[in-house]
């Protein structure tokens, strides 16, 4: 008790004293608060007209995305078309770009004061509704709330965790190579048929790489982990278990072949080392674009970007087939998902935005598919005559992937990016000669049971 | 008579001291308030939640020494994120600290454009943390890059080199920027040598001294207390750099470069294991620590305080 | 005659040295200015050329527009009102306690000293997100509060630097403003803080720099993009997997360090004048 005594009379001693001694004005703390003080007012006051404008009762919505400077101009359009239609509703938006997102909505989860609504990744969206914190939108489709009778099961399931929808795709695509028809031509390596075999996918890489002097791709199709989990699926099996507990294909054999081939064309100097792919932080500096290789690894709503910087016509191809395969291993996937959150206050008023989203064909307009292709067959009639070649053959390549693909695999378990990282560093060590492929083999089993183990303890 | 005026001065100490422990909690006061209102809880928030397993959505698990445990004897990437800050720390201190001090120096004198020249050597420092710096270095260390055209040139090599994805040489890309961006140690350098009373100087210009003896007997003793400062400093900020790696090498390749920080902050926020984050920040407040208590313990021995303060 | 040809000659060398050594200090950042200039293509295309083929004014003017209708004017206002109360508060309440804590014996001294180190060896990244929570509690989400009101309670960064500082100060100076009749407060505001100016300058623009380019922070709290920081909308221009401008994002950075410079130049004048003009007798 008399410590906190002490302690009061001490606080009040020094403002004493900062007032006081000498006779020095000093900036003083009051002003300072005082500023912010005013500001902070401000703001309020123009949040009140504005509110005073429209009327009385309005639903508040928040929405939070990541992005680029393009994505937030459209979105911001689409949010004011929305809020023009529906004057009960006032939306807060904010938005970030790629970094800070997952840390923000991490510490937004963690205070209880998520979004309303908010952009989702493949990788995290089981994370999130297994812990509760998004909104199952199953009954609100019943209600018609959110209209998916347009929609293609395929473009919708990617949503689904145990059996429940929490996420609403923004644009499908799918992991696949784009490549340079010039470059192909030059080297008299016939362009890539959807039938292409990793037979084929090989002796294109080495063709390229002699006859031009250039790299054939910049990594191995798909990267370390769509590459690996397409080459598993294409046996039949899956990278994770359904429950997400553990790794489920049980033949260490395919990994080992999958990172033999690319070790193969590494060795052969068709594809780079791993230092000179680091450097490739960028659409801009992507190898395909400068011409220092003919083929990249991409999602297929990434060729719009890449076309742009290349400035020539660039083409999309489907990730390599096996000669003996049981199933297709590519996928329709989904680019990205608003969610809602179970802690919404306005939850219909929140899907009733993700429905405008993904219905009006005005706002579509405006969106005009930056997040990949719309999963309503209608809007994407309406955007067919609006679109620039690169979109076009993003929309067509995806019909492509459709009547080449088997269902999705259930989304990644919360252990994945973890698993990811590991995956990536055996993909190194392989490289760099570290490790065999065997032995990677192993240990990434190893390692990534235990990750998988623990994160599914939570 | 005697007794009386003992007794005197003992209530005047107390009276000083009284003063005193008054004056000293008065001016300590922003800080002391500010480290129980802001600091302290979640300080202790952060050491409670290292004996949990908390992923930020749900509530934290009670796991005991879990953590600890797993962190020293089965997490082999727990290893390579402490030899890689080890080795960080003990090149890129010193040799930023070096380059701060020579610069400072050189910088101190009234010339004309010493404050242009101040400046130009500051700038690097104020583009640290921002996006441009990794693009940037990429044109520097590139496979395609400005140092390897250089090289080439030269005859030095014939192929490019990526520095910055070669396990070999992107730790080195990464202290030579620590050692390029001294912009803040050098201009704290400069104000402590500005604080050296330029009388010193003229009384030993008088007695004959050249400026190296000036330096050694003059500028050194003097700046000592702002060269502990400095050491200090720049040893913590050094076990806790995350910026640079974060930016330009992610760590990689195969966890070359994963600062102590980095690695923390993908496991809090990458992969949602805060309980485990905080866990390694306690044993990273252990280190440094160690490593603080041993320079502060050290600088008795060579550290001048013109006046030394009331311990 | 040959002393002043030597002295000519040191001159020489040393603007010589400064020079070369200075170009490739500056140089990433000549080559971040450039490319601010430069057309989409030219800035990864011809990456290693300091003069843009064409000098793209466009990129200013692109960026400066900023997004969804609210422009970097509004960023800038921010980060000023941010950073500038931010310095005032960390400079000014840090030089109160580095007094305390290097001026006056009083009890408990060596414990709290050791506290405030021992909080600037916790990695601020598991502070994040209890800080978050406590501020949300605080209702301080989407203000600038978070970001300002803690620098008024003193840095330790700052309070350590300045009390190495007022430690190279003699103490005779205390003892003669002591027997003059001042008290703590009064050797503190006549003696220390005078003496004290290349420190407090140093720390200013510390402080100022720090919260400008602070990403982390804004990140976190501001929620309205009306709110958002410069350094927070710099971040704003790219996504690993779309078409950044790059033109415009380099334009903005580049314009973002103007700011800092010139509050550099501008004060660290002061960190020259500070003692020497100050007549202290040693």
């Amino acid at each position: 008790m008399k410590k906190w005594l002490y302690l009061l009379i001490i606080v009040i001693l020094v403002m004493t004293m900062v007032l006081t001694a000498c006779g020095q004005s000093q900036p003083a703390k009051d002003t300072v608060g005082s500023t912010t003080g005013d500001q902070q007012k401000q703001d309020e006051q123009k949040q009140d007209e504005s509110k005073e404008n429209v009327g009385s009762e309005k639903a508040e919505l928040r929405i939070f995305w990541w992005g680029s400077q393009d994505r937030h101009d459209r979105t911001i359009k689409v949010i004011e078309m929305f809020e023009e239609k529906n004057p009960d509703v006032s939306i807060q938006y904010e938005f970030s770009g790629w970094d800070g997102y997952w840390e923000k909505v991490a510490a937004l989860a963690a205070a209880n004061n998520l979004p309303d609504v908010f952009q989702q990744d493949y990788q995290y969206l089981a994370q999130y509704a297994k812990k509760g914190l998004l909104e199952a939108l199953d009954p609100y489709v019943e209600r018609g709330i959110l209209d998916l009778s347009d929609v293609d099961e395929s473009s919708i399931v990617g949503g689904k965790v145990d059996g429940k929808l929490y996420g609403i795709n923004l644009g499908s695509n799918a992991p696949c190579i784009v490549y340079d028809p010039a470059l192909f031509e030059q080297a008299g390596v016939p362009e890539p048929t959807p039938d292409w075999t990793w037979e084929d996918y090989m002796n294109a890489a080495k063709t390229i790489h002699e006859k031009l002097d250039i790299y054939a791709d910049r990594t191995f199709p798909g990267g370390y982990f769509h590459g690996l989990k397409h080459y598993v699926r294409q046996h039949g099996q899956k990278l994770y278990s359904d429950d997400g507990t553990k790794l489920d294909y049980s033949d260490d054999k395919l990994f080992e072949e999958f990172f033999t081939m690319e070790l193969e064309l590494v060795k052969q100097g068709a594809l780079p080392m791993p230092d000179e792919r680091l450097e490739v932080k960028s659409v801009e500096d992507e190898f395909l674009v400068t011409k220092k290789a003919a083929m990249a690894a991409v999602h297929s709503n990434q060729i719009v970007a890449m076309t742009k910087a290349a400035n020539r016509p660039l083409k999309l191809a489907l990730l390599p087939k096996h000669k003996d395969q049981v199933k297709e291993g590519m996928y329709v996937k989904p680019s990205m998902f608003f969610a809602v959150a179970a802690t919404s206050k306005n939850k219909d008023k929140a899907v009733q935005f993700v429905n405008y989203f993904t219905n009006d064909i005005e706002a579509n307009k405006v969106l005009l598919a930056e997040r990949g292709v719309p999963i309503s067959s209608k809007v994407r009639e309406a955007l067919m005559p609006l679109l620039n070649d690169a979109q076009k053959e993003m929309f067509n390549f995806m019909e492509v992937v459709i009547s080449n693909s088997s269902p999705i695999d259930p989304p990644d378990p919360p252990g994945h990016p973890e698993v990811d990282k590991l995956l990536k560093n055996l993909e190194e060590q392989i490289l760099y000669g570290q490790l065999t492929p065997a032995e990677a083999a192993i240990k990434f089993r190893e390692e990534a049971n235990k990750i998988l183990a623990k994160s599914a303890q939570q | 008579m005697e007794v009386a005026k003992g007794l005197s001065n003992n209530k005047q100490r107390k009276r000083r001291n009284d003063y005193n422990n008054l004056a000293g909690y008065a001016f300590i006061s922003p800080w002391l308030i500010g480290f129980i209102l802001f600091t302290i809880i979640p300080i202790g928030a952060s050491f409670i939640l290292s004996f949990t397993q908390y992923d930020l959505l749900s509530s934290p698990k009670w796991v005991g020494l879990e953590n600890y445990k797993t962190m020293f004897l089965h997490d082999e990437r727990y290893i390579s994120a402490l030899k890689a800050t080890f080795s960080y720390v003990f090149v890129a201190v010193p040799l930023r600290l070096i380059f701060a001090l020579f610069i400072a120096v050189l910088l101190v004198r009234d010339r004309k454009m010493v404050s242009v020249y101040r400046a130009a050597f500051y700038i690097p420092s104020l583009i640290g943390g921002s996006v441009a710096v990794a693009v940037m270095w990429r044109q520097l260390f590139g496979v395609n890059g400005a140092l390897n055209s250089i090289l080439i040139e030269l005859g030095v090599i014939d192929k490019g080199i990526g520095w910055i994805g070669n396990p070999h040489t992107a730790m080195w890309t990464l202290i030579l920027l620590a050692a390029w961006q001294f912009g803040s140690p050098m201009l704290i350098f400069v104000a402590g040598l500005k604080q050296i009373p330029t009388s010193y100087y003229e009384a030993a210009y008088i007695d004959g001294a050249n400026s190296w003896q000036r330096f050694t007997k003059i500028t050194m003793p003097l700046l000592t207390p702002i060269i502990f400062f400095n050491f200090i400093m720049q040893t913590i900020s050094g076990f806790m750099a995350f910026t640079e790696s974060y930016l330009i090498t992610q760590g990689g390749p195969f966890d070359r470069t994963l600062f102590y920080a980095l690695y923390l902050f993908e496991k809090a926020f990458k992969f949602y294991e805060m309980g485990y984050g905080c866990a390694m920040a306690w044993v990273l407040l252990l280190i440094i620590g160690v490593f603080t208590a041993l320079i502060f313990k050290s600088s008795n021995y060579w550290v001048y305080y013109e006046s030394k303060g009331e311990w | 005659m040959k002393k002043r040809k030597k002295g000519y000659i040191n001159t020489f060398l040393y603007h010589a040295f400064i020079w070369i050594f200075g170009f490739f200090m500056l140089y990433p950042v000549l080559w971040l200015i450039s490319s601010s200039f430069k057309g989409h293509a030219d800035i990864f295309q011809r990456a290693h050329h300091l003069i843009p083929t064409q000098w793209e004014f466009s990129n200013y003017i692109e960026g400066w527009k900023g997004f969804g209708g609210i422009s970097f004017a509004v960023f800038f206002k921010n980060s000023f009102i941010v950073a500038t109360l931010t310095t005032i508060g960390q400079v000014v309440s840090s030089a109160f306690v580095a007094y305390g804590f290097s001026r006056i014996r009083f009890k408990g001294k060596k414990i709290l000293f050791g506290c405030m180190i021992t909080t600037m060896l916790l990695p601020s990244q598991v502070l994040i997100i209890p800080q978050y929570i406590m501020f949300s509690k605080l209702g301080w989400i989407n203000s600038f509060k978070p970001l300002i009101v803690p620098s008024f309670f003193g840095l330790p960064f700052f309070i350590f630097l300045m009390m190495q500082f007022i430690q190279g100060i003699p103490k005779e100076l205390d003892e003669s403003a002591k027997i003059d009749g001042c008290n703590h407060m009064g050797i503190f505001l006549r003696i220390i803080i005078p003496l004290l100016v290349p420190a407090l300058m140093t720390s200013a623009i510390f402080a100022f720099y720090w919260r400008w380019q602070d990403f982390f922070g804004p990140l976190l709290y501001l929620q309205t993009p009306a709110k958002y920081t410069v350094s927070l909308a710099l971040r704003m221009f790219s996504d690993p997997a779309a078409v950044t401008n790059w033109g415009a994002m380099f334009a903005m950075s580049a314009l973002s360090l103007v700011p800092v410079i010139i509050l550099f130049i501008a004060f660290q004048k002061y960190i020259v004048e500070g003692i020497s003009t100050s007549g202290l007798k040693g």
